[in-house]
């Protein structure tokens, strides 16, 4: 047992330490060769965003109204996770990790736009007539024939990437920071939300998308508000507490460890984590959204990526200021006292957060990993699916720590490697698309130069 | 740890108590190197007109004018730095010539042939080495033996082919030579430039590792096998960003044909400078940068992957002379009186058993006739690319073999004797006979069209 735990931890630290670089590299390389319209259109994707959120009916083009697209794809990559694990990355390697983080985020975008692109555009219709697309999709249309096993590679370890973040590592911390805050057992904890999500998740894809449309706005204003309220409150540390996050990203203490290359590769890992992006998770969602445009979807998924930067980035402003993660005690900890350090008492704020973050993760994952399964095995059998997912949640809570982290770390890096592969390879053909529909929408015209 | 290889070259490759105390001016240094230059030149016609390859003479003409003028302004900083600058712009020429799309049907046999032939004829012909250098220890023991890792990385870095020598020394028989061998021969000796350069520093790490006892093999291996990946794909990445950048540069804000020289030489060195900052190849993500520029298309129709190919062309040439150059001048001639021996029959030994094996391994993929096979097994001239990689070796010794003292400078003046011999010898002997090969093999010129 303890030489299998050794050959794990090793696998895990091996694809790691590969993957940090490689998933920075093609970030870049995606930005800069889509004339970083990921950045540009911005203020494009917010006014069109805007612009559709009028559309409460379904039109015939996807399940998802723009409105609840872009409400479920931010459900999807802002979980409790994301703040433990900023809070965790802080606490290991010292302020200097934000900023690393955020640089991930950005360069990430490039990396989203291409996959939420792909994905719409290699979308199709499933047995049951609606409308499926994601990463084992488009990279079973793109690969050329010697490699389209990657598609089904993607699928299976996707399954299990989702079943380690989505599932256990939720019902783990959830059920945990219940009992040890609120003493509530465990038990009871992981059967009310069985209970929950079952309801939720037989629903299917919609009663998944109403379910995350109560709850996702409530935890992402709380979250915005409570840190913007904070920071107001201590406007003169704000200045400070920036400051640090670029010396310490530059210089790091020696508390931390004092090298660079420790917090830049920490740092990215937890960019990476947060924003999901390379790990084509909410593009599959996005494939079944309307409106049907590559291009649109790609700029809702650098909007989703943006409004995930701004609440981590927020929350980690407010981490640093309460200096709560000098004392290196757990993740959720250290959460809880720089809430109430930003306003006493406030620490319940925390659960009002995260309670409705892991449940809707729990159900939004769901529909997420039934798109592999059924890319698997078919459409018709995604009631075992989520049968399974239900016994995850029973089962989770009791699960090591250890295990999850590990199960986690491997699936995803093994779900992370065909995808970018995959979009290396379709690049050369996707870029010019994605510049020329830029330059039709924008009406700005290139000339070339003679030489 | 590094992940290249740190050229730097040794003050102890340099002739000893050859310190010269009169210093020359800056006049006296710039007029030196420019007759080296011209000489250069004329050497390269006469030996073409005897019919071995231009870059022998050069190394020749290198080898005339050892002497202890040029050590002195020489530094090991100014060698380390006209080594890395010349290997990086041969790799990103050697991408820019690699074109796919002439390959249609040999693609599969040519990547075998320059990926497969470099880790084969390494692995067998450091066997070899090994024999022969233990044999000849034995008959004559004031030569040293030499240790199997010192094997492996000669072995290694004579195992990459040169095209440039063999389509200066096919020039006289143009006609004959099928097209295809000639595309099989220019693919595969571009490809395994960084084939080589990999294999060399997986190679060269692992016998450093191996030399720390308190590590498993197990870990050992993975982290080199880690280390090895991260070389190539971050190469290969950090490759692709500059592609794109060097596209934007070439669509917008290029103004005119004369820029694209200076272009390619700031990529080429941004490619091999930035990706070893961040910790690549920075060699793989010259070649892969110069690679996708060929192969790639650009907005911009003024501007042909072959307008960039004859900018550089030139100074590909120039790089090429400077290698040999420098190699012929630091090159401790002297020894060549003692290491003869083995590097004649360890170049015979490549030439005749490894080379042909090599290529005959992979026959079963290759379209092309017995003829045709038999032409490219005669075709594996050695260039550049072995005697710079040479310098990088010789840094390493004192590492992998944990020798110091006077029992590493013997190591480093075999070594450098033995590269230099088998190249030489594979210069002149295959450069000399190839025409008469092809015309013996009874190739007959191709119909026009």
């Amino acid at each position: 047992m303890f030489l299998l735990a050794g050959f794990f931890g090793g696998v895990d630290t091996f694809i790691w330490g590969l993957l940090v670089d490689w998933i920075i590299f093609t970030g870049i390389y995606f930005s800069l060769g889509i004339d970083l319209i990921n950045l540009r259109t911005i203020p494009m994707a917010i006014r069109d965003a805007l612009k559709l959120f009028g559309q409460t009916h379904l039109s015939h083009d996807g399940q998802l109204t723009p409105m609840m697209n872009l409400i479920v794809s931010s459900g999807a990559i802002n979980g409790l996770g994301n703040l433990t694990f900023t809070a965790l990355a802080i606490i290991v390697a010292g302020p200097g990790v934000v900023f690393w983080s955020v640089v991930s985020g950005l360069v990430g975008f490039g990396t989203r736009f291409l996959e939420a692109y792909l994905s719409v555009q290699y979308r199709r219709r499933n047995e049951l007539g609606e409308y499926v697309g994601g990463p084992m999709y488009y990279l079973n249309a793109c690969l050329p024939v010697g490699l389209k096993w990657m598609a089904p590679f993607f699928a299976v370890f996707s399954l299990f990437s989702l079943l380690g973040i989505g599932n256990f590592a939720q019902m783990h911390s959830l059920t945990f920071s219940m009992s040890k805050l609120m003493t509530v057992p465990l038990p009871v904890t992981s059967c009310l939300v069985a209970a929950v999500t079952s309801v939720v998740i037989f629903g299917g894809l919609k009663t998944v998308a109403r379910f995350n449309l109560i709850l996702i706005p409530l935890a992402i204003v709380l979250n915005v508000g409570f840190c913007v309220v904070v920071l107001a409150s201590h406007l003169d540390q704000v200045v400070d507490a920036i400051t640090l996050i670029v010396n310490e990203a530059f210089h790091p203490s020696a508390i931390f460890g004092g090298t660079m290359v420790a917090v830049i590769e920490i740092g990215i890992r937890s960019g990476i984590f947060s924003n999901g992006a390379a790990l084509g998770r909410e593009v599959v969602l996005q494939a079944s959204a309307s409106p049907a445009d590559p291009f649109y979807q790609g700029c809702v998924s650098v909007l989703v990526g943006l409004i995930d930067l701004i609440l981590v980035f927020l929350t980690s402003l407010v981490i640093v200021m309460s200096k709560t993660y000098l004392t290196m005690q757990e993740p959720s900890y250290v959460l809880w006292n720089s809430f109430n350090w930003g306003i006493a008492g406030s620490g319940w704020l925390l659960f009002a957060i995260a309670i409705p973050m892991a449940l809707t993760t729990i159900a939004t994952f769901c529909v997420i990993g039934e798109r592999s399964f059924e890319f698997l095995f078919g459409a018709r059998r995604r009631t075992l699916f989520r049968s399974l997912w239900i016994c995850g949640v029973l089962v989770g809570p009791f699960l090591s720590i250890q295990f999850i982290k590990t199960l986690y770390a491997i699936a995803s890096s093994l779900q992370c490697l065909p995808n970018l592969i995959g979009l290396v390879v379709v690049s050369s053909v996707t870029f010019p698309e994605i510049r020329s529909r830029f330059q039709a929408l924008s009406g700005i015209k290139r000339s070339i130069p003679q030489l | 740890m590094t992940s290249d290889l740190p050229l730097t070259v040794l003050a102890t490759a340099m002739p000893t108590g050859s310190a010269v105390t009169t210093s020359m001016s800056l006049p006296a240094v710039i007029a030196l190197i420019s007759s080296f230059f011209l000489g250069t030149l004329l050497v390269s016609r006469l030996s073409v007109r005897l019919g071995v390859p231009s870059i022998l003479g050069v190394l020749l003409l290198g080898i005339m004018t050892n002497n202890s003028v040029v050590d002195h302004f020489l530094t090991p900083e100014i060698i380390e730095l006209l080594h890395s600058t010349s290997l990086s712009l041969l790799l990103f020429y050697a991408g820019l010539t690699t074109n796919f799309s002439q390959l249609k049907g040999l693609v599969r046999f040519s990547l075998c042939l320059a990926i497969g032939g470099v880790i084969v004829s390494s692995l067998m012909f450091s066997a070899t080495i090994w024999l022969i250098a233990s044999l000849i220890h034995g008959v004559l023991p004031d030569i040293p033996a030499l240790p199997l890792p010192v094997c492996f990385l000669v072995a290694a870095c004579v195992g990459s082919t040169d095209a440039g020598a063999t389509t200066s020394v096919l020039r006289r028989v143009e006609p004959l030579v099928p097209v295809r061998v000639k595309r099989v021969i220019q693919f595969e000796s571009s490809l395994n430039d960084p084939a080589a350069i990999l294999f060399l520093s997986a190679s060269a790490g692992l016998f450093i590792a191996l030399q720390n006892p308190d590590l498993q093999p197990a870990i050992v291996l993975a982290k080199q096998f880690q280390s090895f990946l991260r070389n190539v794909g971050s190469g290969i990445m950090c490759g692709l960003i500059l592609v794109y950048l060097s596209q934007f540069i070439l669509r917008q804000i290029l103004m005119s044909r004369d820029q694209v020289l200076v272009l390619g030489l700031s990529i080429a060195m941004a490619a091999y400078g930035f990706t070893s900052l961040i910790g690549g190849s920075g060699f793989v993500a010259c070649f892969v940068t110069g690679a996708f520029l060929a192969n790639n298309i650009y907005n911009n129709p003024h501007i042909t992957p072959e307008l960039i190919e004859l900018s550089l062309e030139p100074f590909n040439t120039l790089m090429e002379l400077m290698v040999f150059l420098l190699f012929g001048l630091l090159f401790p001639s002297h020894f060549l009186l003692d290491y003869w021996l083995p590097g004649l029959l360890m170049a015979l030994v490549l030439m005749l058993i490894v080379r042909p094996f090599s290529v005959l391994l992979f026959q079963k993929l290759s379209p092309l006739t017995k003829r045709e096979t038999a032409l490219v097994c005669w075709c594996g001239l050695r260039g550049a690319v072995p005697l710079a990689l040479t310098f990088s070796v010789i840094h390493e010794l004192p590492e992998i073999t944990g020798f110091a003292g006077a029992s590493l400078q013997s190591l480093t003046d075999y070594v450098e004797s033995l590269v230099f011999v088998i190249v030489i010898i594979n210069l002149s002997l295959q450069g000399f006979t190839l025409p008469h090969v092809c015309r013996w093999l009874g190739f007959q010129p191709e119909p026009a069209g």
